[in-house]
């Protein structure tokens, strides 16, 4: 009896040597896990950078950081088969982008995959929380250093982008309620309007210096009806210059300007809080970007260097008098985005860099899709015991034989 | 036309809004005559406290009779004015000491504020024709109706720098209340101003 | 002087001599409290809670009762003869016995309980020193402690204005503030105070006085300096402004901003609730009752009818003006005024009319009486031309009255139908819905025939799209309320042809409302007709002699206003230091208050939080989704410009 037991723990020491010294020589059949939710992330990565291994599997509640997420790609471009995976994570992506107005503001989009809420917050605190799924953009007067969105896992972060320096609007028009109302909603937004209303055969009334329509002192010039048609080629000119031009209502049908008009205002005409015609003719570049229905309302094209929107709203000032409180304002703002649409804006592109503006769609783009390994996938894991239970296997098996040895006496 | 400008009378329920019927006609006849605005054949009239006022951002109101707003109309009218509408007020009477004078003037002050005078360089008086004396003194004045007085100057309640309420004692109503075919019969027409009232509510 | 006078004087000298020991243990109680809040106040180092200052009095109250609960024999003789009896052994209850009221008196007995007053003097004195001791030391430890002002601070009652303070210790004059408002004597409303106050609202006029421990500090009230007085604590008094202001206190490099906010007090609501309505007459007789309703926030002057009588034609006119029912209302914030104004002796003619008003002013001593008045009702009386144009007696309707009730003939069945729906049958359903539409559109027809008389309408045409038709140019002035009435009308029956009863009801409603009004009050719109000429537009066409001239416009302001408060705003709330952010947050919210209200109001809990030590993340977030928000300024007419 003795010496059978004596036999089995010799099996079992050189079993456990073997396996050890199998461990040695084989590193690539042990597969570590790193888990970012135990924190370890950095120790892991330093660990599995110091000793390479064939495959590495990352399981994450939240996004690593840009700095992980690029040392995993490191260690993945080495020969490491590197896959990610864990619980869902919510993909959440920021913007912030100048507005082409006076008033400087910012326009913060955001986007998601799922129905998540997402938190807006910038360097000041919470700002908002919308849906992710639906992509939404506000405006910010107060927008400060960055802007983050984070949601279930990640967090978005992006600088804000550096207000844009506007210039001069000319209108040209007929003095009548439209011009007066566009010039005062233009007026009372910011902009600094020059204007050429016209009122007899040689008689107008004039507002601002007699510059000759360029990008240098223009952002954007704005024709409300025939009264722009003797502008009709400085316009054409300007436009395909870089400059922009809104041409509303019967100036969209200004032969003059039919060239670079993205559609021309028809005759039926329709109701609501602005009133005025259906377009026709859209130009095959054209952009519809306002419809009633199915009905095109306001579109835009790109014209050499410039953009052109065409509104067929004449009456706009009638939106203005509605008697609700927030009226004047709405007209501001409608009138305001036109223009901004449109408007030359005489710096480089200010698009902000730097931030980590869409964290999981970056993680995807550095490692692949999230496998569906999780907890519990087998995958290359190794099923050799741990060198620690081999070894502690190893000497108390040698240490029962010796044991065993030295009693026979006592037997 | 659907942009062009329409005359409008205000009505009020406390007097006798509709004593001068023949200065809408007549001003529509100037305004085509001097200019190529768009104007419609014809004025409206529409009550102070319709939202319809809102459709016409320039109302002119006249009278002999007291001028009261009921608490309908000072809203309606107040909230026009806050859009960018204008009011043109004329005393029919012609008298500073007068049921008309003394009513609107407390009326204005106290639904917008007190009437300043308006200085003779203002931009009203060049938008269209110019009159470098300030507003046209009118036959009335002229002939010792009403206070007896010739007013050298205009009121109006002014906000950022815009009128917002012009108010005349010179009985422009009588001045320019007659048929427009009788303008031939005038070596100077003398409904001109209107059409300087008419192009400053236009382009300001 | 006999036993029994005796002893009424030795208890006149007792009552005083209890009397002035109560006082002084009393005084020195007070005291004593108020030194124990010193030490307690300078031990924790922080401001003793407003509510503890009745302490020191309370105590001295108590005290002085109990000393004359011990010390007060009572009042009758007998009592008192026992005191005296206590001090003087050798009576041997003789004077007790004397002051038995039961006692014959005798002569014998009086020889036996005579007695010298100066054996009161001992004990007398023993209390009078013993109180005058408690107060001399306690007043000495006051002196000591909080020096002579403080000493005097808390023998009147103020020894909290201490707690903190003595003679050696540095103090932050700006913490502790205290601000205490004094509204005007005409608005009736207690006296308030603030502690550690980030906004002061009050009624303009109000004396507001804002103190604070230390000294070395200035004040500015906007840019302008104010006189601080010092002392103990210093001062500013200042009266609330028109206008929002900041109060700005400085102490060293430390700053600290307060809002003054002030309250316009409103004038008066006046509604004239008789006569309801316009009316016209055909004659002027009878007696108007007048009657009116005043409603104000701080209180009610006086008020009064006033009506004004005018006549005249073509270009000459006159008027009067009358008042009566004057009634005055001591500060009242509700009232009535009634008045009957008898049309006889007035002798109003044809064309002649009476406009009447009811007036209320308050009692606004400040800014001037707020003056608050009625709408206008106006009785007149018709000329001669106009009989046959329209009905003269008061109220009556010039729509018919079976009109009105078709019209709510047909709300009623629409409102049955709607509820029957549910269980009825389409087919059945449909038919009762086009047979109200129809009946719709002949009540409509007839008010388009009242509306627009000699005008044709298409028959039976049912028209599912379009709008009725506009006001048409030449045919006189048109009745705004049965227009409203034609114009609800037609929305009914665009409603009802598509079956969509419950869309209808509103329209039939509305329509009726309008018939309503139409049939009480119009008489403006039925005037003899106002002639019309149509300009021939193209055949005067750039005919004027006269050629204008161009002009030149000037630029509207823009709101920069609101982009300048952003901006700051974004500056202030990056401030680390919760003081300072709430400094220039305060001074931020004065301007605000004026320009973007809604934003003032939102910022207000977020600089109490900073001032308070308290998370401002959540005030912040909403101020700054005001400001957001936030576009048109709508100015009232404090804030119009002249040029």
């Amino acid at each position: 009896m003795r010496s059978r037991a004596e036999w089995a723990l010799r099996a079992a020491a050189l079993t456990a040597l073997a396996l050890l010294i199998w461990t040695v020589v084989r590193p690539a059949a042990l597969q570590p896990r790193i888990s970012d939710s135990r924190g370890g992330i950095e120790t892991a990565l330093v660990n599995a950078t110091r000793r390479p291994v064939a495959a590495l599997d990352v399981v994450v509640d939240s996004v690593p950081t840009a700095l992980h997420r690029d040392w995993l790609a490191a260690i993945r471009a080495a020969g490491t088969k590197v896959s990610w995976s864990g619980r869902a994570l919510s993909p959440v992506a920021v913007a912030t982008s100048p507005v082409a107005e006076p008033e400087g503001r910012i326009r913060v989009s955001v986007a998601g995959g799922d129905s998540t809420e997402v938190v807006l917050s910038d360097q000041l605190g919470a700002i908002d929380t919308v849906q992710a799924a639906i992509p939404s953009s506000r405006l910010l007067r107060t927008a400060t250093g960055w802007v983050s969105a984070s949601a279930r896992g990640s967090r978005a972060v992006t600088p804000v982008a550096n207000p844009v320096q506007v210039r001069r609007v000319l209108v040209l028009a007929s003095a009548g309620w439209e011009s007066k109302f566009v010039v005062a909603a233009l007026e009372e937004a910011g902009w600094t309007v020059d204007a050429r209303l016209r009122i007899a055969p040689g008689v107008e009334t004039r507002q601002g210096p007699d510059y000759p329509l360029d990008t240098a002192r223009y952002s954007a010039v704005i024709a409300l009806d025939a009264a722009a048609a003797p502008s009709a080629g400085a316009i054409e000119r300007y436009v395909n210059a870089g400059g922009g031009a809104v041409l509303a209502g019967p100036a969209s049908r200004l032969a003059g300007l039919a060239r670079i008009a993205p559609a021309v205002a028809g005759a039926r005409r329709v109701a609501g809080p602005r009133t005025g015609f259906v377009l026709g003719a859209l130009k095959g570049d054209a952009v519809v970007l306002e419809r009633q229905g199915a009905l095109p309302l306001v579109a835009a094209r790109r014209s050499g260097a410039g953009r052109v929107i065409a509104s067929g709203y004449d009456e706009t000032w009638r939106s203005r008098m509605r008697r609700t409180a927030e009226a004047p304002a709405e007209h501001r703002e409608w009138w305001t985005a036109l223009v901004s649409a449109v408007a030359f804006v005489p710096t480089a592109d200010a698009r902000a860099s730097g931030g980590d503006a869409a964290p999981v769609a970056a993680l995807t783009a550095a490692l692949g899709p999230q496998s569906r390994m999780g907890a519990g996938s087998a995958g290359a894991r190794s099923r050799v015991p741990p060198v620690w239970m081999l070894f502690g296997t190893l000497l108390a098996s040698l240490l029962g034989e010796v044991v065993s040895r030295r009693y026979r006496g006592l037997a | 036309m659907v942009s062009e400008f329409v005359f409008c009378t205000g009505q009020y329920a406390s007097g006798d809004w509709e004593s001068a019927p023949l200065v809408a006609s007549n001003l529509i006849d100037s305004v085509a005559r001097y200019t190529s605005l768009d104007v419609a054949a014809t004025g409206v009239t529409v009550p102070l406290d319709s939202p319809r006022l809102f459709e016409h951002p320039l109302v002119y109101l006249t009278g002999h009779l007291p001028f009261r707003l009921s608490a309908a109309e000072r809203a309606n009218v107040k909230a026009y004015t806050d859009r960018g509408g204008m009011v043109f007020i004329d005393d029919h009477n012609h008298d500073v000491g007068g049921i008309f004078h003394k009513t609107a003037t407390e009326e204005i002050a106290r639904t917008w504020s007190p009437l300043s005078q308006l200085p003779n360089t203002h931009r009203l008086y060049s938008a269209f024709f110019e009159f470098d004396e300030g507003p046209p003194a009118t036959s009335h004045e002229l002939n010792g109706w009403g206070d007896n007085l010739i007013h050298p100057h205009l009121s109006a309640v002014v906000r950022d720098g815009r009128i917002v309420v012009l108010y005349s004692s010179k009985d422009y109503s009588s001045e320019w209340n007659y048929h427009p075919e009788n303008k031939k019969f005038s070596s100077v027409d003398n409904t001109r101003f209107g059409v300087n009232i008419i192009v400053y509510a236009l382009t300001s | 002087m006999t036993a029994r006078q005796g002893i009424i004087r030795a208890r006149t000298y007792l009552a005083l001599s209890v009397a002035l020991a109560a006082a002084g243990w009393g005084a020195a109680a007070a005291l004593a409290t108020g030194v124990l809040l010193v030490l307690v106040g300078r031990a924790t180092g922080a401001e003793l809670p407003a509510s503890l200052s009745p302490l020191p009095a309370l105590a001295g109250v108590l005290s002085a009762g109990f000393v004359v609960f011990r010390a007060w024999p009572g009042r009758s003789l007998q009592r008192v003869a026992l005191w005296v009896e206590e001090h003087e052994p050798a009576l041997a209850f003789a004077l007790v016995t004397a002051s038995d009221p039961s006692v014959q008196p005798s002569s014998s007995l009086e020889r036996a309980a005579a007695f010298n007053l100066r054996v009161l003097r001992r004990p007398l004195s023993r209390m009078l020193l013993g109180a005058g001791a408690a107060v001399a030391l306690t007043a000495a430890t006051a002196w000591v402690l909080t020096g002579p002002d403080g000493a005097r601070d808390m023998l009147a009652g103020r020894a909290l204005e201490t707690s903190s303070g003595g003679a050696g210790e540095s103090i932050d004059p700006l913490k502790g503030i205290r601000a205490a408002i004094a509204p005007p004597a005409y608005a009736r409303i207690r006296a308030s105070t603030i502690d550690e106050p980030s906004t002061i609202t009050a009624l303009r006029g109000s004396r507001i006085t804002v103190t604070g421990h230390g000294s070395d500090v200035e004040a500015f009230l906007g840019d302008g300096a104010m006189r601080v007085s010092t002392g103990r604590r210093w001062g500013v008094e200042l009266t609330m402004p028109a206008q929002a202001v900041a109060l700005t206190l400085r102490h060293g490099g430390s700053r600290r901003v307060i809002v003054l906010e002030p309250r316009a007090d409103a004038a008066p609501r006046v509604r004239l609730t008789s006569p309801p309505r316009d009316t016209i007459m055909q004659r002027a007789s009878g007696v108007i009752r007048v009657l009116a309703a005043i409603e104000e926030d701080i209180g009610i002057a006086d008020g009064y009818i006033e009506y004004m009588l005018s006549s005249g034609a073509e270009e000459t006119f006159s008027a009067r003006t009358v008042v009566t029912g004057t009634r005055e209302f001591r500060g009242a914030t509700r009232g009535d005024l009634s008045a009957a104004i008898d049309l006889g002796p007035l002798r109003l003619g044809p064309g002649d009319l009476i406009s009447i008003r009811a007036v209320a002013r308050d009692a606004n001593s400040v800014s001037g009486r707020g003056v608050g008045v009625s709408d206008t009702r106006t009785y007149r009386v018709a000329r001669r031309d106009e009989y046959d144009l329209l009905t003269v007696e008061a109220g009556a309707p010039i729509v018919p009255e079976s009109t009105v009730v078709s019209q709510r003939m047909l709300i009623l069945r629409a409102e049955a139908l709607l509820r029957e729906q549910p269980v009825l049958a389409r087919d059945s359903s449909l038919t009762r819905v086009r047979g109200i539409a129809a009946d719709q559109i002949r009540l409509r027809e007839r008010v388009h025939d009242i509306i627009y008389p000699g005008h044709s309408h298409p028959e039976g045409e049912i028209e599912a799209t379009g709008e009725p038709e506009d006001v048409e140019e030449g045919t006189g002035p048109i009745n705004p309320h049965l227009k409203t009435a034609y114009e609800e009308m037609w929305s009914a029956a665009r409603e009802l042809q598509i079956a969509e009863v419950a869309a209808a009801v509103p329209f039939m409603r509305a329509a009726a409302a309008a018939l309503d009004r139409a049939r009480l009050a119009n008489r403006y719109f039925l005037r003899s007709g106002v002639s019309r000429v149509v300009v021939d537009v193209p055949r005067v066409r750039l005919q004027g002699k006269d050629k204008g001239s161009s002009a030149t416009r000037t630029p509207r302001a823009s709101e920069r206003a609101l982009q300048e408060i952003a901006r700051d705003f974004a500056r202030a709330a990056a401030i680390p230091e919760p003081g300072a952010a709430a400094n220039e947050l305060s001074l931020i919210r004065v301007r605000a208050l004026a320009e973007l209200p809604k934003f003032a109001a939102a910022l207000a809990p977020a600089i109490e939080a900073l001032r308070r030590g308290r998370d401002p993340g959540a005030a912040m977030a909403s101020a700054r989704s005001e400001l957001d928000r936030a576009d048109a300024v709508a100015r009232d007419g404090a804030g119009w410009s002249r040029w």
